[in-house]
């Protein structure tokens, strides 16, 4: 450069800084930051713990040495099965407790573990990265498109929880969730699983028989956290059944490890109503929704929902939203006048808009946003198929077992 | 262009050089806080693991511990009694640390300040709550740690620890 002696050559400058700045980028970007493993050190200890207690219970030999009927239920009674949906959550108090309410619920007698983070999505941060569902609950600007792009680039599935009735549609409704808002609409309809997959697509009818299935298997686990002394009961703590999205719940006492009373006329008094044990159906005089009492404990109960039932629900406000690209068989939820409240999308990965109603959720609900973060969370929920142990007892010999988990 | 003038290239590359300063500095301040928190999570597994591995595989000292001798908590039978407990310190635990409201008794015995809540549970043959304490509600970011041993009287237990990352670092 024909300058003087001394000065910097500015274009020599600009491409160094700019070398630089693509390497700091590169070296500093979060998606290159190693995640946890702590999960899948849990997972080892689970089944570490377990072959170790069941070999000092010496039931692990027995069933090596011919007694096959045992183990089997064993580790079903176990509930040792480290399900664990890792959720990254951009969202209100209120879905944070929501969410929270889901804690300690399971599936085949297996808790499903939930591991949170709350973020922001301003960029793809360390949360985000080591989770398997991000959860947003406001509809973003376009401006976070390539951040949803990337999470979904990242194989990590994408619920969208709101209102419709706030949405203005944009490229993130209609890129990303295949959705656009039409209108506001005023009903009072039941919400259901849809009936009518109009074109079978396996990839599809898979998607939806999953969400469907997760939530007739889900038994939702509802605490009971207040003391309300009843004669002749040991456990003595009052929780709520909120099924349908009434303004009031159905009371419950846990009286002790096999036996709950409800209050079904909800007249506050618990006395002259029967006992109900593990297995009972639940029936509520005027809905068409029955539920079973799966298991029982001192701190709450566990409810599932009996197939081929309504989900219901109050709803005053449905919005109407298109599906894009009209293909109906997309929509897993929808009320009987066709406004879809549970909607997926599988262009990219694992994506879904489930409505967010915005008051007191019941816990059919629940058990639907549940049964879809499991779908959403794809791989994890799976467990491992094989697991091998020494036993080294110090004694005589050791034995090699291998176990086959089935999925 | 007089000596005491600034050229446009002086100009240039210093606000060049800021910018980068200033970007740089943001990224760096940005990944510091995300990079913190995962390391608190992680200090906090790790002490919960340790923790846990202590209640399951340690028999404490001394080795026949009871609520008036006790120095420190370990649930393990004896030597090499790994995930093999013994029941009656099972049920010491309620006797050292009698309020359900606080933890503080076994986490002093335990070393550990990090824990907010501790259940022992008997979940085979049949299920029965053996110990549980909560200093503080178990909020989101807390972690959890569980793990599973047979218990001299032919029952197997879960042990769940909570425990609230502090910031270390």
């Amino acid at each position: 450069m024909a300058g003087l002696k001394g000065e910097f050559n500015v274009v020599e400058l600009v491409i160094a800084v700019s070398a630089l700045l693509i390497s700091m980028y590169v070296f500093l970007s979060f998606e290159h930051l190693k995640t946890s493993s702590w999960h899948i050190i849990k997972t080892t200890l689970y089944y570490l713990d377990l072959f170790e207690s069941l070999s000092h219970a010496k039931i692990l030999d027995s069933y090596v040495f011919g007694e096959r009927s045992n183990l089997p239920t064993v580790l079903l009674g176990l509930s040792i099965n480290p399900n664990r949906i890792r959720i990254a959550c951009n969202c209100t108090n209120e879905t944070q407790e929501l969410i929270i309410s889901l804690f300690e619920s399971e599936i085949n007698n297996k808790k499903i573990n939930i591991d949170f983070c709350l973020t922001t999505i301003e960029s793809f941060n360390y949360c985000i990265a080591s989770s398997d569902v991000l959860v947003i609950d406001i509809l973003p600007n376009d401006q976070y498109i390539n951040i949803l792009k990337k999470v979904l680039d990242n194989d990590i599935g994408l619920l969208l929880y709101a209102d419709a009735s706030a949405f203005t549609n944009n490229n993130v409704l209609t890129n990303i969730f295949g959705i656009s808002r039409v209108a506001t609409v005023y009903s009072n309809r039941n919400i259901s699983f849809s009936s009518t997959l109009s074109t079978y697509r396996e990839e599809i009818f898979k998607n939806f028989y999953e969400i469907y299935k997760n939530f007739y298997g889900i038994n939702l686990y509802l605490q009971a956290f207040t003391t309300f002394i009843l004669p002749n009961c040991v456990f003595n703590v009052r929780g709520e059944i909120k099924i349908f999205n009434k303004s009031y719940s159905y009371s419950f006492v846990v009286c002790n490890s096999t036996n709950v009373v409800i209050d079904f006329n909800r007249n506050g008094n618990f006395e002259g109503h029967e006992y109900r044990t593990v297995g009972n159906r639940l029936s509520f005089s005027g809905f068409p929704i029955n539920v079973t009492l799966k298991k029982i404990a001192r701190t709450g109960i566990w409810i599932k929902f009996d197939k081929h039932n309504l989900i219901l629900s109050d709803i005053t406000k449905n919005v109407r939203i298109n599906v894009v690209d009209g293909d109906r068989s997309r929509v897993v939820l929808n009320s009987t006048d066709g406004l879809p409240a549970l909607v997926t999308n599988t262009t990219y990965s694992r994506v879904a808009w489930l409505q967010n109603f915005n008051h007191d959720v019941s816990d059919d609900k629940k058990v639907v946003l549940l049964s879809t973060l499991i779908w959403l969370s794809e791989r994890e929920i799976q467990i491992p198929s094989i697991f091998s142990y020494i036993y080294f007892d110090l004694k005589d010999s050791y034995f090699v077992y291998k176990i086959e988990v089935p999925p | 262009m007089s000596k005491s003038q600034i050229s446009i290239e002086f100009l240039t590359t210093t606000l060049v050089f800021l910018s980068l300063i200033g970007y740089l500095l943001f990224q760096l301040y940005d990944f510091k806080i995300a990079a913190i928190d995962s390391l608190n999570v992680e200090l906090t597994n790790l002490e919960l693991y340790k923790v846990s591995e202590i209640l399951i595989k340690d028999s404490g000292h001394p080795i026949h511990w009871n609520p008036n001798n006790v120095k420190r908590i370990g649930l393990a039978a004896g030597f090499h009694s790994k995930n093999y407990l013994n029941y009656t310190k099972i049920n010491y635990l309620r006797i050292i640390n009698p309020s359900t409201r606080d933890c503080s008794n076994i986490t002093h015995y335990l070393g550990s300040d990090i824990i907010v809540s501790m259940n022992i549970t008997k979940i085979y043959p049949t299920q029965q709550v053996l110990f549980n304490c909560t200093t503080r509600e178990i909020r989101l970011g807390n972690v959890s740690f569980e793990r599973y041993a047979f218990s001299d009287d032919n029952s197997i237990v879960e042990i769940k620890i909570y425990g609230r990352p502090k910031r270390r670092v």
